[in-house]
């Protein structure tokens, strides 16, 4: 899948950006006081503005640009797993999350036997548990579970 | 003489049985993230950011030293053994490292050549660390709001100017990063900005968990391309006696080591110009002297320049983190947030305020070094394995790694969240070509640009004229414009050259 338009959205989000915190930076968080000096708007205005006017002439340049980016299905894939992880994790918690998402990814996406199904899963269950979990205390999130038990 | 008495005070810091292990600890874990092809060192060192939890301030800071230096050696086995480099730096050692390794049937003495190169490099970058860090520090006590303004905007526009071939696009994303270090607190005031009513964002964007997202989730999405990729390993059974240098190879290997050491340091100093600057320029240099055999066929003066070159710059670069709070790097810019993190202020003041940190740091470097280059040989033998693990099994792994580690530094899924949302931006800006080094370097600098700058228009009453009558500021304004010129001026002329050899070929 071969795109252009990102080359051309990006710098107009940037410029939206840039204009929602200069606006921002003038008429709430103020721009200078006489008795003060520089009041919290001012600086975050001032690059908000060099960010509009660079994000202009970006996007100018991309419309220049004729060569197409190519996205693959799968970096969608890894995306998608992220979000995965992170919902999930509402409903069932952190850690049987992540051994979920290993074993569904080696399985479905990677077509993986079980034997390195389960030297990943004993991988990651030492980083989880033993060195995050145990080593650094971490308390991780259990999910609807946490509210039942 | 009064350096090398804080020195060894620094080595009563950091020779304790915790840093000492904390920092052999940093030292396997970053040789071991570092030979991983594709995840590089800056992705190495986010990753392993939040494993510096456990420890008190200078151990952490100990261990991420260990890290951040140990990500240099890893990057060039893959490169000698792959053909892949593990990070930029190590392009320049793929040159010789490969043909030296493949063609010549000498994969181990090619590994002891890098080891060994990087070590005298590392050793010449840290020894002048020593001198010139206090020294450098010493010149920024001169400095007031209106300098450090100056040399912060230096230090952001080198970075997003000179790297990459876009400098507009550099300039976008470090507004980006700035604007996006503004959300949550004023750091003057304390009131609250760009909140958007948010709990969460009142306390700002958490740091180790955007830089995981930007660097470390960013490079497994496009690490998935990499998985069919087929590499052509090198079959040969590696150990540590069959790769040890004759008398005659470590001789040959000395000049171009310590040569490159001496240039690499002060490329590291440079701001912008990190270790991959180093390297190529101590490979450049080698080419000017004379070499035993042909740069490019598996030479072991190519392998020395470029290794030595890139650890003594890892360490140059230390002097203006230390001195003045200026990161060169993006790898630089993590280490900083990771330094500011545990609550220490990296500045001129440093080395007055805290001296038992900095040299503790300092020696700690020496002491990283050693046993870097201990473990870099003692992991000889099992290189071929841990090199050969397939992509496919590391998406998995380094996601995990991404995930708990988010959540681990923030105790909460808003760290995942913030990780996820910059990892997918992240990944859309590489696509189409933005950088994001001057983002993480102008995340870690906009708070203490921004306060410097507006400490400098208190005391001018609002006047710009204290940026160009104050002497050392004119200076730095002249160097900053400087850098914001050279694009336009470097544009143009390309532009003449061309027109010019159009209207010769017509």
């Amino acid at each position: 899948m071969t795109s252009s338009i990102t080359k051309r959205i990006l710098p107009l989000i940037f410029v939206v950006m840039g204009l929602i915190f200069a606006v921002l930076g003038f008429t709430q968080f103020g721009f200078w006081s006489d008795a003060n000096g520089p009041m919290p708007g001012f600086f975050p205005s001032i690059m908000a503005i060099v960010m509009v006017l660079s994000g202009i002439a970006s996007f100018i340049q991309s419309l220049k640009d004729t060569e197409a980016v190519e996205y693959k299905p799968d970096e969608f894939l890894v995306i998608a797993g992220g979000i995965g992880i992170f919902v999930a994790t509402f409903i069932i918690g952190l850690v049987p999350t992540i051994f979920l998402y290993v074993i569904l990814w080696l399985k479905l996406v990677e077509k993986s036997s079980w034997k390195p199904i389960l030297i990943v899963l004993a991988i990651v269950a030492f980083i989880t548990i033993g060195v995050f979990g145990m080593w650094l205390g971490i308390q991780f999130p259990m999910g609807i579970f946490e509210n039942i038990l | 003489m009064e350096n090398f008495e804080l020195l060894l005070r620094g080595f009563s810091v950091s020779l304790t049985p915790a840093n000492i292990g904390a920092a052999f600890l940093g030292a396997i874990l970053g040789l071991i993230v570092g030979a991983m092809p594709g995840i590089g060192s800056l992705a190495g060192v986010a990753l392993l950011l939040p494993l510096t939890y456990k420890f008190n301030p200078t151990t952490a800071i100990i261990m991420l030293g260990a890290l951040y230096y140990s990500n240099m050696y890893g990057g060039s086995f893959s490169a000698i053994l792959l053909n892949i480099p593990g990070d930029s730096p190590a392009v320049m050692t793929a040159l010789d490292g490969y043909p030296m390794a493949k063609k010549r049937k000498r994969p181990g003495q090619a590994l002891f050549t890098a080891n060994m190169a990087s070590f005298i490099g590392g050793t010449i970058g840290i020894i002048i660390l020593t001198f010139a860090g206090p020294a450098l520090a010493n010149f920024g006590l001169k400095f007031g709001p209106s300098e450090m303004t100056a040399v912060l905007l230096i230090a952001m526009t080198s970075i997003s100017w000179l790297v990459g071939e876009n400098p507009i696009k550099g300039v976008v994303i470090t507004m980006l990063g700035i604007l996006l270090a503004s959300m949550g607190m004023d750091t003057l005031s304390g009131s609250p900005r760009y909140d958007f009513g948010n709990m969460y964002l009142l306390g700002g964007i958490p740091f180790t968990p955007f830089v995981i997202g930007t660097v470390g989730f960013s490079q497994v999405i496009s690490l998935i391309n990499e998985r069919d990729v087929k590499t052509e390993k090198i079959d040969a059974k590696l150990s540590i006696k069959g790769s040890i240098l004759t008398k005659r190879e470590f001789k040959r290997l000395l000049p171009p080591a310590i040569r490159s050491g001496l240039l690499g340091t002060f490329v590291g100093v440079l701001p912008g110009a990190g270790a991959t600057t180093g390297s190529f320029m101590g490979y450049a240099v080698q080419k000017r002297f004379k070499s035993e055999e042909e740069l490019g066929t598996g030479a072991v003066e190519g392998i020395a320049a470029c290794e030595a070159a890139n650890n003594a710059a890892a360490a140059g670069a230390f002097a203006p983190l230390l001195a003045l709070g200026i990161p060169g790097s993006g790898t630089g810019a993590v280490l900083l947030g990771g330094l500011m993190m545990w609550g220490l202020n990296p500045g001129p003041l440093l080395f007055q305020n805290e001296p038992d940190f900095a040299w503790g740091l300092i020696s700690s470097l020496f002491l990283s070094n050693i046993l870097t280059l201990i473990v870099a040989i003692g992991i000889i033998p099992f290189l071929t394995k841990i090199l050969s693990v397939p992509t496919k099994y590391m998406i998995p792994i380094i996601t995990v790694v991404c995930v708990v580690g988010s959540y681990s530094t923030t105790y909460s899924m808003y760290g995942v969240l913030v990780m996820l949302l910059s990892g997918i931006f992240g990944y859309f800006m590489q696509k189409n070509d933005y950088p994001t080094a001057p983002m993480l370097l102008s995340f870690v600098l906009s708070p203490l640009l921004e306060s410097n700058m507006r400490k400098a228009f208190i005391i001018s009453g609002g006047s710009l004229s204290i940026f160009f009558t104050r002497p050392i500021t004119l200076v730095l304004m002249l160097i900053f414009l400087f850098f914001i010129t050279f694009p336009i001026i470097r544009g143009a002329v390309s532009k003449a050259k061309n027109y010019k050899q159009r209207s010769r070929m017509a």
